[in-house]
């Protein structure tokens, strides 16, 4: 019986110690909550990310974090991950990532097959498109007390035109 | 003379076959089903549900009274055949949960840093013999399939039904999904090792009720979210579909972590499985076979870590051979073996 009990407990402490591995302080990481991508030409996006900006948190609390913008050119979005990766110290991170915003009045296969595949994006992203341009959509940002992410996620689940929220998630994509 | 650290209790029985058969299966469930039968996947899963129940209860009435160790005994060429495909089966498990984790858990980090505790908790596990590990499977039931069915409750809020639904029926996709599906419950052949040390009864009905609930659940869970295109173009459906249910209220907005967190656990099962009774055949017909068997498995395995890693989209491209492969030689091999044991006996 005892030995059932440490079998069960190393299975137990293998699980809840998974999430130990990484020594970083939550502010080395870049937490990107909304994405932007504008198709410019036959191969370059305009790429924007919206991250969580801890150094403005003004609740000290932790429940209302803004975020600023930094955008870029690049191919697709692994390529993007790659220059962000190049010149920044912070590593990325997708897993709180709310929605993702197409520029053009367009969703791109291209770019929504990469979203696909990664790991971090869960599926319950929202994929949005507009005809306006990316800056004028995400120009709001700074003047809001919460993420962009959030802001966007919180509008598509309280508005009153959208029946079903999830119709414009990453996993019904394909429907 | 009966070994008493061989005996389980029916109980324990069902809870491995159960953890053993569903665990690692379920994970590629709703891909396999429906890449094989796009049109009408719930049918094959239905009626594989019903072949299933079929061949365990063949397998608990034939096996019954009759202990694996001893078949093998009298069949020493068998012991060695069960050796090398129970290696590879745990090879590709193993490899499949280092990825996993390595992908999901604990990136950047070396296969051999999450290879090492598995092998040694496997070979913990497994050292007790039969008895000891049917304790700790009883033990970590719940604690794998609690979550897999909060998940699948809570997926079940917004679940298109036309997806699962039937949409179009041929005769020739219906088999090869079938066919595929039952291939991919191929760890139920190792009902075979133990149904033969099992106390007080075989297999019960709620066993194969239970299972059976499991399978359609996971199915109707993944595809009714995710839509059959996206579940044939998902490397992962299962834990796609764990990304898209949270709990109510924002309490947890991803359930994908915690639930590959159990999950894996689950395809421990199997793997400590597989090269369980890949080496109690050893064991129990050769001379040093326990040392020699636990010394490949376990100091193999690690030891082959970075190359199975490397080589992980190989053995990933090649997963319809070794189903296959397992359903030939996996549920067919077991049946001509105890027939032949019982002509044996019956002879003597």
């Amino acid at each position: 019986m005892k030995k059932r009990y440490i079998v069960c407990g190393l299975f137990f402490l293998i699980v809840v110690l998974s999430g130990c591995n990484h020594k970083r302080d939550i502010e080395d990481s870049s937490y990107v909550l909304a994405m932007g991508f504008e198709k410019i030409n036959d191969r370059r996006y305009l790429v924007r990310y919206s991250y969580a900006d801890f150094d403005s948190e003004k609740s000290n609390a932790g429940i209302k974090i803004p975020s600023r913008s930094i955008t870029f050119l690049a191919d697709s979005f692994a390529n993007a991950n790659k220059i962000w990766d190049d010149h920044e110290s912070k590593q990325l991170n997708f897993g709180h990532l709310k929605v993702v915003v197409f520029g053009n009045g367009k969703k791109d296969k291209k770019i929504i097959k990469e979203l696909l595949l990664h790991p971090q994006i869960a599926k319950s992203v929202y994929i949005l498109k507009t005809k306006n341009s990316l800056a004028e959509v995400f120009g709001k940002e700074q003047k809001l007390a919460v993420s962009f992410g959030e802001y966007m996620s919180a509008a598509i689940e309280n508005s009153g035109k959208i029946k079903d929220p999830k119709k414009y998630t990453l996993g019904r994509i394909m429907y | 003379m009966e070994n008493k650290h061989q005996r389980i209790t029916q109980r324990q029985g069902n809870r491995i076959f159960i953890l053993e058969t569903f665990s690692a299966a379920a994970l590629f469930l709703p891909q396999i089903v429906l890449r094989g039968n796009y049109g009408s996947g719930i049918l094959s899963v239905g009626v594989v549900w019903i072949l299933l129940a079929c061949y365990v209860l063949i397998a608990s009435k034939v096996a019954d009274g009759i202990p694996m160790e001893q078949v093998l005994k009298h069949h020493r060429w068998a012991a060695i055949i069960y050796y090398i495909r129970f290696w590879i089966n745990a090879a590709f498990f193993y490899t499949y949960i280092v990825f996993m984790v390595g992908r999901y858990m604990l990136p950047q980090n070396q296969g051999f840093v999450i290879g090492f505790p598995l092998l040694v908790l496997a070979w913990r596990m497994n050292r007790g013999g039969l008895k000891e590990r049917g304790r700790v499977m009883e033990g970590i039931f719940w604690f794998v399939l609690l979550p897999v069915i909060f998940v699948l409750l809570l997926s079940i809020t917004d679940l298109s039904f036309k997806e699962i639904a039937v949409s179009d029926f041929q005769w020739k996709e219906f088999f090869k999904g079938s066919l595929l599906l039952l291939a991919l419950l191929h760890p139920m052949e190792l009902v075979w090792f133990y149904r033969g040390n099992m106390s007080n009864g075989g297999m019960k009905f709620r066993t194969f009720f239970g299972i059976g609930i499991l399978l359609i659940g996971i199915f109707c869970a993944v595809v009714g979210s995710l839509g059959r295109k996206l579940t044939l173009y998902d490397e992962n459906p299962v834990m796609s579909m764990a990304q898209g249910a949270a709990i109510p209220g924002g309490i947890m907005a991803r359930l994908d972590i915690f639930l590959i967190a159990f999950w894996i656990v689950g395809v421990f099962c199997v793997f400590s499985g597989y090269l369980f009774y890949g080496n109690e055949g050893l064991k129990h017909v050769f001379f040093r076979g326990r040392m020699i068997g636990n010394l490949l498995s376990y100091g193999g395995l690690f030891l082959a870590t970075n190359v199975l890693f490397h080589f992980w989209y190989l053995i990933w491209n090649s997963f319809s051979c070794f189903l296959y492969a397992n359903l030939t030689i996996g549920l067919l091999f077991p049946l001509f073996l105890f027939y032949m044991e019982k002509i044996r006996r019956r002879k003597i």
